[in-house]
């Protein structure tokens, strides 16, 4: 239940977000309402409130800890910098990212372990239950982009990719309780290099139309399945 | 149900990425801001837009069936007394000085070449609270020069919009002030209200070059900026090949045209139809017909940059250049 309620709260959020950006609702009320949608979706789930009460208990935690996402803290560091501005705009901007990307990976954990279940796949760890989870966190994935895009002006949602990317390998470091995420995490670095050369990419397109409306809808796809071939090739290569 | 609505939500997602909002740039001054629903309003913007356009090009080509001529100021808004240079409407001005009373012109002579930053600002702060609405704008702006000058942005933008508060001041003087504001903007990034002030100081002061560099700047790079309206591009456009024109009119130095196409020719990274447009007109107009050719043929090679309306339009110019232009 709660988490159908979730994921009506992300529709809702995506409609009124694109409503928004083409100026089809008033600007102020909307945003904010878009914004506790996607809250509410974060704190409604399972995954989020689990980990918040494994950590405040003390159990033993689902969420590793921030040290692991060393990588997306320094693209924090690297993103103002490159930009040469650090002021309000921007710290919103990049808290309104972190919580869309908090809502869409906590989502998109608890619909891949529902569907999972209703699949009838035996094995959390199989080839099956990875497939069906990175395909439900790459429909998430770009959904986060997605809201992130209508709902600012900017070109690329950095802080988003980076948010996600520390999420996910601080989720997927623990592979007992996400067993989908354990090949996203293994590869952290390539994960977040995954992630920033997917931006690139883009915006070295960014002024061709046709070229990234192919690359948008082929986005989704290309993280995850991208992050797996390298986490597969680095495994291989250990000796 | 579960896969059901993440179906929804892949699919919405899919089409919202496809129509992404554009983002709209400043409205063209002396126009009342848009507020509202745009519902249908964006194709009106369009047709306005290419209604302007059309008319721009008309009067360019005005002179005969040859080549476009540059646009010019018209005779009423060269001023005998207007020196191109300065980012003061007193330095491009000369007769706006010697409305200023005596004693405050010696003030502020004294504030100008005070080497000590407190010490000047503390006669300008004097000098703002004038009894002349005159004398307290000119403080004001001088303020946020100041402010601009020791790179506190937000402290220049307050003086500016301080002294645009002020009514009953000479238009020229006010352009002054949007320049100092669309400058600060320029160096904090934010191009969209850069754009909006500095064709405001345009628009008030159509004989101020500073403005209009800046201006140009601004807007070269607004067009490289992917999610752009239709609209936006070819004002943008037609707002590099007026500066282009009006530029070398106004330093009365017919080598500018070759210099601000040279400069555009070497600086844009991914130069789109609409920079190669401008880099054309830049060499014909400074008579060099080779790489004008060069500069068009190019527009043509870089299709895809621009929304596709306002491409077409472009490229449409440039291929009667292109047939114009004697071999």
């Amino acid at each position: 239940m709660g988490l159908a309620v979730a994921l009506l709260g992300w529709l809702v959020a995506l409609i009124s977000g694109w409503l928004v950006a083409h100026r089809l609702l008033p600007r102020r009320p909307a945003v904010v309402a878009t914004m506790m949608a996607a809250l509410g979706t974060s704190g409604l789930a399972w995954f989020w409130p689990e980990a918040v009460t494994a950590w405040w208990l003390g159990e033993d935690a689902i969420l590793a800890g921030p040290e692991t996402a060393w990588l997306s803290m320094w693209a924090f560091v690297v993103l103002p910098i490159a930009r040469q501005c650090l002021d309000r705009g921007w710290l919103w901007e990049a808290w309104r990212d972190g919580l869309v990307a908090v809502a869409a990976l906590g989502l998109s954990v608890d619909v891949a372990h529902v569907m999972i279940a209703t699949l009838g796949i035996a094995h959390p760890s199989g080839v099956g239950a990875t497939l069906v989870g990175m395909a439900v966190m790459s429909v998430f994935f770009t959904a986060g982009i997605a809201l992130c895009l209508v709902a600012s002006t900017r070109w690329f949602p950095w802080e988003y990719v980076a948010w996600f990317s520390g999420v996910a390998v601080m989720a997927g470091t623990v592979p007992a309780a996400l067993p989908h995420l354990a090949l996203v995490a293994h590869g952290g670095l390539a994960t977040v290099v995954g992630a920033f050369l997917t931006g690139y990419l883009l915006s070295l397109a960014a002024s061709h139309r046709g070229v990234v409306a192919c690359l948008w809808g082929g986005l989704g796809v290309l993280l995850p399945v991208g992050v797996t071939a390298l986490c597969t090739v680095l495994e291989v290569a250990q000796p | 149900m579960a896969t059901t609505l993440v179906g929804i939500v892949l699919a919405l997602t899919v089409w919202g990425l496809l129509h992404l909002p554009e983002v709209r740039g400043p409205d063209p001054p002396g126009r009342p801001k848009t507020k509202g629903f745009p519902w249908g309003t964006s194709g009106s913007d369009t047709e306005e837009a290419r209604r302007r356009w059309q008319k721009f090009w008309e009067r360019l080509e005005q002179p005969g069936p040859d080549l476009p001529e540059p646009p010019r100021l018209a005779s009423s808004e060269t001023d005998r007394a207007r020196r191109p240079a300065g980012d003061t409407a007193f330095m491009r001005y000369r007769d706006l000085w010697t409305t200023v009373r005596p004693t405050v012109r010696q003030q502020f002579r004294v504030a100008a070449i005070s080497s000590n930053l407190d010490h000047k600002l503390t006669l300008l702060q004097i000098l703002a609270q004038d009894d002349d609405a005159q004398v307290r704008f000119r403080a004001l702006v001088e303020i946020a020069r100041v402010s601009l000058r020791s790179r506190a942005f937000g402290e220049a933008e307050r003086g500016a919009r301080a002294a645009l508060a002020l009514a009953g001041i000479d238009r020229r003087l006010r352009a002054d002030a949007y320049f100092v504001l669309g400058v600060a903007a320029l160096e904090r990034e934010a191009l969209q209200s850069a754009e909006e002030a500095l064709a405001q100081a345009v628009d008030h002061d159509p004989g101020f070059w500073d403005a209009r560099w800046a201006h140009l700047t601004v807007v070269s790079r607004q067009l490289e900026r992917p999610r752009q309206r239709t609209a936006d591009c070819l004002d943008r456009t037609r707002w590099l090949i007026e500066h282009l024109g009006v530029m070398p009119q106004l330093a009365q130095d017919r080598t500018q045209f070759r210099d601000i196409a040279d400069a555009f020719a070497q600086s844009a990274a991914r130069p789109n139809a609409a920079i190669h447009l401008v880099v054309g007109l830049g060499y014909l107009w400074g008579g060099d017909h080779t790489r004008a050719r060069t500069a068009l043929a190019a527009a043509q090679q870089a299709r895809g940059s621009l929304p596709r309306q306002c491409e077409a339009l472009l490229l449409e110019r440039v291929e009667t250049l292109l047939t114009q232009l004697p071999e």
